[in-house]
């Protein structure tokens, strides 16, 4: 038997909107499988995209269309977000400073290292003037003891 | 998130609680602000009722941290939840931060 199951979110606009989206996924990621590792990290994958399109997407003008779409398919989480903000493709970008030194530490990076880290397979694309980063990944593979 | 504060010494005990994301950071960031204006030489923050954390408040973390060394002091933290602990050892923070298992040996 295979069922898809969807959810979408659309409108997204600032920060604190994205707060309120995201907290609930942990507990939508558990009830798809995924475990409480698994939950966190693509909580806070999605998360650090959305929030850096709110924060970079738009340079001239107000949020336009920022959208996240999820989908559960044979245990594989698929994710997807698409916005009509510049083209930036978060997979091109350098791997970011992990220096230990706190002195030294640039700041930045850390959410596209979370996004390539974190899941499994990532794809880019621009079409039609917008931005759609698809992602998939695996739920319950992890061996949590939470 | 809250922020709840114990003075011991020259050392601060702070108590995170909830989430530490873009939207809820800027609390903590300006009180940190205040905090390395004074007199404080050592900020002791305990995480354990901290149950999510993005880039924004790691962001707010380090800069804490990089004030605090400029001016002779330390940052420590103390009882990350695993997942919190996962995303500091990913990101390269578990080394520049020292992480303790316990408010006792963050503050020894």
């Amino acid at each position: 038997m295979t069922t898809t199951r969807r959810r979408r979110f659309d409108q997204i606009r600032d920060r604190a909107q994205i707060s309120d989206l995201v907290d609930p996924l942990r507990a939508q990621f558990a009830a798809w499988g995924a475990t409480p590792s698994e939950a966190f990290q693509l909580t806070l994958v999605l998360d650090e995209i959305l929030t850096n399109i709110v924060d970079y997407g738009y340079p001239d003008g107000p949020v336009g269309s920022v959208s996240l779409r999820l989908a559960l398919r044979r245990g594989v989480l698929a994710a997807e977000v698409i916005d009509d903000g510049a083209a930036f493709n978060p997979l091109d970008r350098p791997p970011p400073d992990l220096d230990d030194n706190v002195e030294t530490r640039r700041i930045g990076g850390l959410g596209v290292h979370f996004l390539t880290t974190m899941t499994d397979r990532r794809r880019y694309r621009r079409v039609d003037g917008r931005n759609r980063l698809r992602m998939l990944r695996r739920l319950g593979q992890t061996d949590d003891d939470a | 998130m809250t922020i709840d504060e114990e003075r011991q010494g020259s050392a601060l005990i702070l108590t995170l609680t909830g989430k530490l994301d873009g939207a809820t950071c800027p609390p903590l960031e300006q009180r940190f602000t205040e905090l390395l204006a004074g007199d404080v030489a050592k900020l002791v923050i305990g995480l354990a009722q901290l149950d999510y954390i993005s880039s924004a408040g790691l962001r707010v973390l380090l800069v804490a941290a990089k004030k605090m060394k400029s001016k002779g002091g330390s940052v420590a933290l103390y009882a990350l939840q695993p997942q919190i602990f996962d995303v500091f050892k990913i990101s390269g923070f578990g080394a520049i931060f020292p992480i303790h298992p316990d408010r006792a040996a963050a503050l020894a």
